[in-house]
């Protein structure tokens, strides 16, 4: 448990330049109370044309829905007291400046209570043919799927 | 018998900060947090780079883990990845004509 005096420290900034904010990010200017912030990502890079290739399912890899191993003990019976004072109760920061914030990132001036966070990544990468690979004919199969036709593909689209 | 942490906050001034980017559930904080729980798991292991025949990555199927994918004629494509198992490779020879019959999913073309 976190004993905190009564002064909070308040967030002093001078100025904040922000290029990007994208893709479920927050930028927040206050205090809250919990951010749960989860991101699954699925980068498939193949030398396919993702059309011919096919899409790709999450809930296909138990990656992204096998449980986290929790702590073995929980932070009430690990039985620590943190007792936190505050005699200067700001805190300053000149000047802030980030390009982008992505994913599920958070920007939080303030003060929280709760954070959780939670990232899973899986990565493939896929290629026609090996990269020691001299023959030829492995590279002209590997250019035929490169290339390949879609077929009806704008009348399959929806 | 309890542990005590005694943290006294004095003065924190900072200049200026600069950072390129902050991503995939990151949290950059200025002020305070109680309590801070941050998981991250990240697969790309050898056998998750595939070389050689195309096959798709498996469609939503309650009976079978993706992993592996077999082609019609038996061949495992693509190693099980989670269980380490050794990598498998198809050994006959790429016909493209498979990979366009087969790979078209059904209504999933384009963005959702």
């Amino acid at each position: 448990m976190i004993d905190s005096d009564a002064s909070i420290r308040t967030a002093y900034i001078g100025s904040v330049e922000l290029i990007s904010i994208g893709l479920s990010s927050v930028v927040q200017f206050g205090d809250t109370g919990r951010i749960h912030s989860r991101t699954k990502v699925l980068a498939v890079q193949r030398q396919l044309d993702h059309r011919v290739g096919g899409e790709v399912e999450f809930d296909r890899y138990p990656l992204f829905y096998k449980p986290f191993a929790q702590l073995k003990e929980s932070a009430d019976a690990a039985d620590v007291r943190t007792i936190r004072t505050n005699p200067t109760p700001g805190i300053q920061v000149g000047s802030v400046s980030v390009i982008a914030y992505s994913s599920a990132a958070v920007m939080l001036t303030g003060n929280a209570v709760e954070a959780e966070l939670e990232t899973r990544l899986k990565h493939f990468r896929q290629f026609a043919y090996a990269l020691s690979a001299t023959s030829a004919s492995e590279e002209a199969i590997s250019e035929l799927i490169v290339n390949a036709e879609v077929p009806g593909s704008e009348a399959e689209s929806t | 018998m309890a542990m005590n942490v005694h943290v006294t906050n004095h003065v924190l001034s900072v200049g200026c900060v600069e950072i390129l980017g902050v991503a995939a559930s990151s949290l950059f904080q200025i002020g305070d947090t109680d309590s801070m729980v941050m998981y991250s798991i990240f697969d790309t292991p050898p056998e998750a780079i595939i070389v050689g025949p195309f096959a798709p990555l498996p469609e939503p199927d309650n009976n079978t883990e993706a992993g592996v994918i077999q082609n019609p004629g038996g061949q495992t494509i693509v190693p099980v990845i989670e269980e380490s198992e050794s990598l498998q490779s198809s050994s006959g020879a790429l016909t493209p004509s498979n990979n366009v019959n087969r790979a078209i999913p059904s209504s999933r073309g384009g963005a959702r």
